[in-house]
């Protein structure tokens, strides 16, 4: 008995070892299609045309968008989270428009033109007449000063005191003219003035009450498209038409706001027709573009990840400029202060894999830090670096990185930042918990140590991966930036004097003086004209682009889904709603 | 003491009829006896064997298939498991698909498919089963030794000693276990080793008080009174008496501790608090596709990642559930009072 046993535990394991030496047929390599997940990303723009209805548009309808998270106040120089912002968006007017095709600051909000004195340091904005907040009262630049003022008042904690850097004064010269005085010229400071404003006739005129006014839950004024009806917090918050807008009364009823933290739900909530609009997971996708009822809205986003590589020793982080400004010189990293070393990298990445793998096709390759999304900055011209093992492999065997013992590691044989004999050996890390990062750093791993890299990878927790970074005590790792918004400069992430361990983001301790004088530059134009700054950036992002401090993976790509309940509905990668006072139910 | 020697004739011969010799049966080959009877056990601990061999001899198998765990292929992603085309291949019933597939796969065959970057699934579970199983077996002897020692020597001493220990371990039982877990696990980066620390040195308080109740009673019955009465010192009665007679409880406690262990470790993964990646380990592979099981080939609509979600899920709840099935069958074989004398 016991021995039957044994036989057949003996053949159950032979079995499960031989399966793996079975006779194979022989491999088939089929050409004929390709499955690829998703390979295109498709462009913003798309013409939806009008057609001209002789009928008037239907009027009604609630459009009801899902979130994962509430807002959490309702006032728009103290809220900092984008939820508040979703929410309180519909009531206050604010100075600035923004293309929602193409970023660029645009006259289409409370300033309907703007002049510039010749040095370009006072901005006089003339703004709309007859806006109305809808209690009657008019919205003039009484609004604005009011709002601003409040945000440097000593009463008032936000996170905006920013916004006011750098503006010498501001004066109300009539209730419909407004003129910004700044100290120097800073090209991305006009954003600053794009916040919404209060209506003034209902706070104290100290700014005593602006922290703690019932207005900061229900903001019952509004001089946008909706008007405030009620906010159930964690739940949904509901605005109604304004009939009164200035830009036309919207056709639709009302707009819901409605908390749905978990995402399967929510996707769930938007086909059935509970939810007209929701953010969509990557792997949701498929999902929606199946399903006959919805639209997707696909847009490249103000972000990317990369792999940033540190160019100081680690073990010696210093500071990028001293006190007078000049420019410290750094202990170099001994294997990625290396030229090649960093392009064998760049051309070592399989791109196209990783975005439609890793990123479940979400991405498209960038060449440098200027996204396309800032269309008139971005350097299209400029070729991102192509996947080529055989180059990479190349350019190492050249620069003096070659295996002498057979290990498959190369060692340095004449390279020349390292000391002789010493492996290609490279720490890699990433947040832990965030699956495509983890994967991209499998993936990055598998195909650096392909052609002699040792990388040794590993995935730590956030606070841990934050404080090597800002530390600079890291060698190569995997983050990404989000929210970089409508200007490119993003000068904190290459300037040297952005490069202080511990706090700058200019931890990879990139150091180029061409750099920093172009960064400087960009930024001071006088008039700040697009078409005069953007030969700034154009300069800029080659030399990125050449000198490789990061390896650029790809660019990141947001994904709304929708209900075609409306027509008219025409999303820009800057806005979902401009246009929504023109919606209409679709018959 | 033996009837053997028995004076009557009649009964010496009854006592030299070889039909009824038979050997004195021990503790020990009582319980093997049963535990032979018992198939389901039987087939859990066979389940369980080649599990382990398979993840002792991963390397050996990597190799023979020629794909490492870490080895990806992202042109190969999501290739569905080789084994059922493979088998109608063998058998005629499909000569098209199989071969299509080791083409794709560049001549591996991906038994059990492969994952979002085209790593191969099944020799990713058999080294993931080494860490899994590895982890939940050093974690269990930890456990043992600890649960086994403490509770030994609160049962045995008693009074103060005793109301100490069990005063620390209610205390630090209070503590939901597996939030004590998460706390330490966020705080300090876990590796296999760590993991396998934190896992035995908060595991093994339940141990310890099922020890000290049996030890009790054990302490009581009279042949531990007749050693005493002859002289035996406290360290002789325990080793001797004690824990031999506490063996069956340790026992099967070990088996359920490890089913317990792994499902730890799992859930530990599963929250992305465990073993970091690239190490792959049954619960975060698990964790894994959790967030691709939405994913669908745009083509066809078909569902693309179930068999990276159902072979580890099914995996750890086989394994589990052969652990506990051992556990339970080893407390009918060991537990005199439960057997089913036939």
């Amino acid at each position: 008995m016991t021995r039957k046993k044994f036989s057949l535990l003996a053949a159950l394991l032979a079995a499960a070892l031989v399966l793996a030496a079975c006779p194979q047929p022989t491999p088939v390599v089929e050409t004929v299609k390709e499955t690829v997940v998703v390979t295109q990303v498709v462009t913003q723009t798309e013409e939806v045309v009008v057609t001209p209805t002789p009928v008037p548009p239907v009027q009604g309808g609630v459009w009801v968008e899902g979130s994962s998270a509430d807002a959490t106040i309702l006032n728009p120089i103290l809220a900092s989270d984008s939820a508040s912002f979703d929410v309180l968006g519909w009531f206050f007017p604010s100075l600035l428009g923004q293309d929602p095709f193409s970023g660029a600051i645009v006259p289409t909000e409370m300033a309907e033109s703007w002049d510039v004195s010749e040095d370009g340091l006072v901005w006089t904005f003339h703004l709309q007449d007859g806006v109305m907040w809808s209690d009657g009262e008019q919205v003039t630049a009484d609004d604005f000063k009011f709002t601003y003022d409040a945000i440097g008042s000593d009463l008032v904690e936000t996170p905006r005191k920013a916004n006011l850097d750098n503006i010498e004064s501001i004066e109300v010269l009539d209730p419909l003219t407004i003129q910004v005085t700044y100290g120097e010229v800073k090209c991305d400071a006009l954003n600053n003035l794009g916040l919404g404003w209060l209506p003034s006739h209902l706070y104290a005129a100290d700014y005593s009450d602006v922290m703690d006014s019932p207005l900061n839950e229900t903001p019952t004024v509004s001089a946008g498209p909706f008007i405030f009806n009620e906010w159930i917090r964690d739940d949904n918050s509901t605005v109604l038409r304004n009939d009164n807008y200035w830009k036309g009364a919207p056709h639709m009823d009302g707009w819901i706001y409605k908390i749905v933290p978990d995402p399967g739900a929510r996707l769930a909530q938007l086909q059935t027709g509970e939810l007209d609009l929701i953010g969509v997971q990557p792997e949701q996708l498929t999902t929606i573009q199946l399903d006959s009822n919805l639209s997707l809205h696909k847009f490249k986003d103000d972000g990317y990840s990369y792999i940033g590589l540190n160019q100081a020793n680690p073990e010696n982080p210093q500071a990028g400029q001293d006190e007078e400004g000049n420019l410290i010189e750094q202990d170099p990293h001994p294997i990625l202060s290396d030229l090649a070393v960093r392009q064998a990298i760049a051309h070592a990445l399989d791109y196209d894999a990783i975005i439609s793998r890793v990123y479940l096709g979400q991405g498209y390759q960038i060449a440098s830090n200027v996204l396309p999304a800032v269309e008139w900055a971005h350097d299209p011209s400029l070729q991102p670096y192509a996947f080529d093992t055989e180059k990479a492999a190349q350019i190492l065997d050249d620069a003096g990185w070659t295996d002498s013992d057979g290990d498959g590691v190369r060692e340095c044989n004449g390279c020349a930042t390292a000391a002789a004999g010493a492996a290609l050996t490279i720490r890699l890390q990433t947040n832990a918990g965030n699956t495509t990062r983890e994967d991209l750093g499998a993936l990055v791993q598998d195909q650096l140590n392909g052609i002699g890299f040792d990388i040794q990878f590993e995935a730590i927790e956030f606070g841990t991966l934050v404080g090597e970074l800002l530390g600079q005590t890291f060698d190569m790792v995997i983050i990404g930036w989000t929210g970089l918004g409508t200007d490119p400069n993003d000068d904190s992430f290459w300037h040297s004097k952005f490069d202080t361990p511990g706090s700058g983001f200019n931890f990879v301790s990139y150091q180029n003086a061409r750099i920093d004088e172009l960064l400087e530059q960009a930024v001071s134009v006088p008039g700040c004209a697009t078409e005069d700054r953007a030969p700034f950036y154009h300069e800029i992002q080659q030399i990125i682009h050449d000198d490789i401090p990061y390896v650029f993976v790809t660019g990141s790509v947001g994904n709304t889904g929708y209900s075609k309940k409306f027509n008219g509905i025409n999303p820009g990668p800057w806005s979902f709603y401009h246009n929504i006072e023109t919606w209409s139910l679709a018959q | 003491m033996t009837v053997a020697q028995a004076d009557s004739p009649a009964l010496a011969a009854l006592a030299a009829d070889p039909k009824l010799q038979r050997k004195p049966r021990t503790y020990w080959s009582m319980a093997l006896q049963s535990l032979r009877r018992d198939l389901v056990t039987l087939i859990a601990m066979g389940f369980l064997t080649i599990m382990a061999v398979l993840a002792l001899l991963a390397p050996a198998i990597a190799k023979s298939i020629g794909v490492g765990p870490n080895d990806t292929n992202p042109d190969n992603a999501f290739q569905q498991p080789y084994l059922g085309p493979y088998i109608q291949w063998r058998t005629g019933q499909d000569p098209a698909t199989a071969p299509l597939m080791l083409g794709k796969s560049g001549g591996v065959p991906h038994w059990l498919g492969t994952d979002q970057l085209g790593r191969d699934q099944f020799v990713r579970l058999l080294y993931g089963g080494r860490v899994s199983l590895g982890i939940a077996f050093a974690a269990a002897a930890l456990t043992l030794i600890l649960g086994v020692t403490v509770g030994t020597v609160a049962g045995f001493f008693g009074s103060v000693v005793d109301d100490l220990i069990m005063w620390f371990i209610n205390t630090t039982v209070s503590i939901p276990g597996i939030y004590l877990l998460i706390i330490v696990t966020a705080t300090f980066k876990p590796n296999p080793i760590t993991l396998t620390l934190f896992l035995g040195l908060l595991g093994w308080f339940g141990t310890a008080r099922l020890i000290r109740g049996n030890v009790f009673k054990v302490r009581a019955l009279d042949f531990v009174l007749a050693a005493r009465s002859i002289g035996s010192r406290n360290a002789r009665i325990m080793f001797q008496h004690v824990i031999p007679n506490s063996l069956p409880i340790i026992i099967v406690n070990a088996a359920i501790d490890i089913g317990s262990l792994i499902l730890a470790e799992s859930a530990l993964s599963f929250l992305g608090l465990g073993v970091q990646p690239p190490t792959a380990t049954w619960g975060s592979m698990l964790n894994r596709a959790r967030n691709l099981i939405f994913l669908r080939d745009p083509e066809t609509g078909a569902s693309l990642a179930l068999h990276l979600l159902s072979v580890p899920g099914l995996l750890i709840t086989v394994t589990v559930l052969s652990l506990y099935l051992i556990g339970d069958g080893l407390r009918d074989a060991l537990d005199p009072m439960m057997k089913n004398i036939r």
